[in-house]
């Protein structure tokens, strides 16, 4: 037996997977990794089960191509190979996106971009504005929590926002904070922009919103985390 | 999935919305244009409980095994994402294609308990459909049931065109295939293709038989209305287990499920013969899966699932004439692979203590027992033949094991009851927990005992259920049984001891389903007008709702809950053939009456009946 060896699986989450939670996930990544038939090391004790460690939890009702789990195996196996044989146990709406030796580590991630879809009868110039508008006050909204409702301040969680037109839709390209310490979720934005325009997605067949998680990044903004 | 738009965006407003995404790792898919008929199997309850039925499964791969079959599956969507269907104008849809259920050839609802048929109804309803057969089209599917409510599913037989009786892993397809066929030839019509599938053997149709009814309500007569339509349906069985089909892969939920793992049917049927009991007599005769068939089908689930628990199903495991040997195959591989077993129904003192600590379930740190009743008169009389001294003895393995929590479950108002079997109950759990302080001072300092014992007494409500001894009784009316329980409460003072008991109004509107005819479908119909679904939820059950229904259709709840059946009374379900003859139910029941024990299949036979049937590694073979 070889020295157990790191391994980071870049995956992609879409479609109908979207509604898939962190937890659903995670068990089922183990299921995965028995079908291929992975090397994968087993956590010690009462209940052994592979070990894997997710980097960013994803929400339900969010897709994302820029997935990261890290996994150890215990035995020699090409990279190439690992990412075939996971590939084919995916379903449709899961794609491998590569297996690497892991370059950073998770706690160096620091920021998300994500591509946000807001579908809407006001999606024109005047709402860019409003939006625009936005960032260049606090932007206060109502967190909830178990211990009950709190006011935040997400403007230092944005690093940049770039909003466009693309017919009924408005599209935010947003780089938000993600650290352990200070994550924010991108659902959190979209309500701020919705208080902003009176939209409240009453209506499911005129107004609605996607989001999907584009790329992480490490502290600089700039630099892809590997 | 070819929904339209809003299908994914309604999907953000329900609760759990991985109920209906679908796009499940090894679902099947297949390409329309070659498919001759389509199959909605649907499941008359939520996603999790649905997903977790091995019965569902197999079928479901059987059917696809088919190139020209496509089956796909059908849940019963929760209230919150009804509400987002019926505003949008979204029917029922099956979860693979997306396709409404109403364009479908065949939908196939599984009866699993009575409790899920105002399901049916709010599904059929949800699918666009006609709730009554006759109301339908020749374009509609053909609607069809099966699973143990089909045995007698005279309260729901309005609302289907045909029911599946028995085992359905060789039926279904032989129906599918003659729907194929009569459509290929050009003969087929709705009526022509019943009549045929009612003499394939195993298949009835309600439409093909008449039912008179005497002035005091008892049935006079049930015919068929043809002379080539059989007067009694034989159930189906497989008579070989090891060469019954068994799929390699299961379609891998992403949300947990209630079973949640590998399960593996070790054998059918039961050896034990409680006259209370329905799955004990109309899944007979017991047939056995050979060890070495189990072990190949366990590696290769294991391998095309990637589960890492495989779970040992029948009726009582501790009974299947291997389970040693199966074990042992079992465990070669699986401490290997971190896969761990379980063999719930497992009686505590059947096993080795070497072979006990591998299994995880009883790694727990709970013993589970079914007396069913508190004296030893009752459980002879009931015929469960189990005796004090095997808890006792079950209970000291258990606690010696480091246990320290007991679960013991109990029906009250079986036939013949008397307070004193109630008093019973009480008393044999608190020598359950004796037992265990016992214990505690022969193996002093040990720190298994530092925990206090737990025993939960939970006692369920006796309903009478067709093909069982006890078919013909009455169940206690609802007074009764709060008396009852009321009486039990007071007796349990122990205070390691926890009484809990199921609502007695749900046991009761069971039995009038369980024994219902015909007459009772206008009642169902009314549950829709009320919007009655999820029933056999606690947080949906309305009883009022439910005699409102009785109301409108002018039927007394308790002529068939609280009546004693005549012996020779026609009974709703006499057309259909379980193999077990109503002669030997009717003799169990007189034993019953006299506290007389039948000896179980692997001691002796006596004779039901349902070896007519065939079947290999049965002990109606090994006994004969």
């Amino acid at each position: 037996m070889v020295q157990a060896k790191s391994v980071r699986l870049g995956f992609t989450k879409i479609g109908k997977l979207q509604f898939i939670s962190h937890l659903d996930l995670a068990r089922t990544m183990s299921r995965v990794m028995v079908r291929a038939d992975i090397p994968i090391w087993y956590t010690e004790g009462f209940n052994p089960r592979p070990k894997l460690v997710f980097s960013l939890p994803l929400s339900i009702g969010t897709e994302s191509i820029c997935e990261f789990v890290d996994f150890k195996i215990v035995e020699e196996l090409p990279l190439d190979e690992i990412a075939e044989r996971i590939g084919a146990q995916f379903a449709p709406e899961m794609k491998v996106n590569g297996v690497w030796i892991p370059e950073n580590k998770f706690t160096d991630i620091a920021w998300a971009e994500y591509e946000i879809k807001i579908c809407t009868p006001h999606a024109n110039i005047e709402a860019l504005g409003k939006i625009n508008e936005m960032l260049e006050k606090p932007i206060v909204i109502i967190k909830k929590s178990k211990s009950g409702e709190k006011e935040v301040d997400i403007r230092p969680l944005i690093k940049s926002l770039r909003v466009s037109l693309d017919g009924q839709a408005i599209v935010l390209h947003a780089m938000l904070s993600c650290t352990s310490m200070d994550y924010l979720n991108p659902e959190y934005l979209v309500k701020a922009v919705a208080d902003k325009l009176s939209i409240d997605f009453g209506n499911v067949d005129s107004e609605y919103y996607s989001i999907l998680r584009t790329r992480v990044k490490l502290g600089d903004g700039i630099t892809d985390f590997r | 999935m070819e929904k339209n738009i809003p299908f994914e965006r309604i999907l953000k407003r329900v609760e759990k919305p991985g109920r209906y995404s679908g796009g499940e790792f090894a679902q099947v898919i297949k390409d329309k244009s070659r498919i001759k008929a389509r199959f909605a199997f649907c499941f008359p309850d939520t996603y999790e409980i649905g997903m977790s039925n091995l019965g569902v499964r197999i079928l479901y791969s059987v059917l696809n095994e088919h190139d020209d079959i496509w089956c796909e599956r059908v849940y019963a969507p929760w209230p919150d994402m009804e509400k987002q269907m019926r505003e949008h104008n979204i029917p029922l849809y099956a979860t693979e294609s997306g396709d409404p259920v109403r364009d479908f050839d065949i939908v196939g609802f599984t009866l699993q308990y009575e409790m899920s048929y105002t399901n049916v109804l709010y599904m059929l309803e949800l699918a666009g459909l006609e709730l009554y057969a006759s109301e339908r089209g020749e374009n509609d599917p053909i609607i069809i049931g099966g699973g143990p409510c089909a045995y007698n599913a005279e309260p729901i037989a309005d609302f289907f065109d045909l029911f599946s009786i028995g085992e359905g892993e060789e039926a279904l397809a032989e129906l599918t295939k003659l729907y194929i066929k009569m459509k290929d030839e050009g003969r087929y019509t709705k009526s022509a293709f019943l009549h045929e599938a009612a003499k394939l053997g195993g298949f009835y149709v309600p439409s093909l038989y008449d039912v008179q009814y005497n002035e005091d309500n008892t049935i006079k007569s049930i015919k068929p209305l043809y002379d080539d339509i059989p007067a009694k349906v034989v159930k189906r069985i497989i008579r070989d287990m090891d060469e019954s089909y068994f799929p390699d892969k299961f379609v891998m939920p992403y949300i947990e499920t209630v079973h949640d793992r590998i399960t593996l049917e070790v054998y059918r049927g039961c050896i034990r013969g409680c006259r209370f009991c329905q799955a004990g007599m109309i899944y007979r005769p017991i047939r056995e899966k050979s060890p070495d068939v189990l072990n190949c089908q366990a590696k290769k689930l294991y391998d095309s699932t990637g589960y890492d628990e495989i779970s040992l199903i029948s009726l009582s495991i501790s009974d299947y004439s291997e389970l040693k040997p199966l074990c042992e195959k079992l465990l070669e591989w699986t401490d290997d692979k971190k896969v761990s077993l379980s063999l719930p129904s497992l009686r505590a003192d059947s096993f080795s203590k070497e072979l006990m600590e591998k299994i995880s379930s009883v790694r727990t740190s709970g013993l589970t027992f079914a007396p069913e009743a508190g004296t030893q008169r009752l459980r002879d009389a009931i015929n469960k033949n189990v005796t004090e001294d095997d808890l006792m003895h079950a209970c000291t393995v258990a606690f010696e094991g480091g246990k320290n929590q007991v679960k013991l479950y109990f029906m009250l108002g079986q036939p013949t009851e008397t307070y004193e079997d109630l008093e019973g109950i009480a008393k044999l759990a608190e020598k359950v927990v004796d037992k265990f302080f016992e214990i505690k001072r022969e193996q002093k300092g040990n720190v298994h005992f530092k925990r206090p014992p737990s025993v939960s007494v939970s006692v369920s409500t006796f309903i009478p259920k067709p093909f069982t001894a006890f078919q013909w009784e009455a169940q206690d009316n609802l007074d009764t049984v709060y008396a009852k329980q009321k009486f039990l409460e007071s007796k349990m003072t122990n205070k390691y001891v926890r009484f809990s008991h199921h609502d007695a109004k749900v046991s009761r509107i069971e039995a009038v389903l369980a024994r219902g005819d015909r007459r009772l479908s206008k009642a169902l119909a009314h549950t829709r007008k009320l919007g009655m679904c999820f029933d056999s939820w606690d947080e949906h059950f309305d009883y009022d709702k439910w005699i409102e229904c009785f109301k409108v259709a002018g039927i007394d709840p308790a002529f068939y809950a609280n009546r004693r059946f005549s012996d020779d009374e026609i009974l709703p379900w006499d057309m259909i053939d379980c193999g077990v003859t109503k002669k030997f139910l009717l003799s169990e029941n007189k034993k019953a009456h006299e506290n007389i024990t039948t000896p179980n299949c692997a001691q002796k036979c006596s004779g039901c009946g349902a070896n007519k049937l065939g079947g290999e590694r049965s002990w109606c073979k090994r006994n004969q």
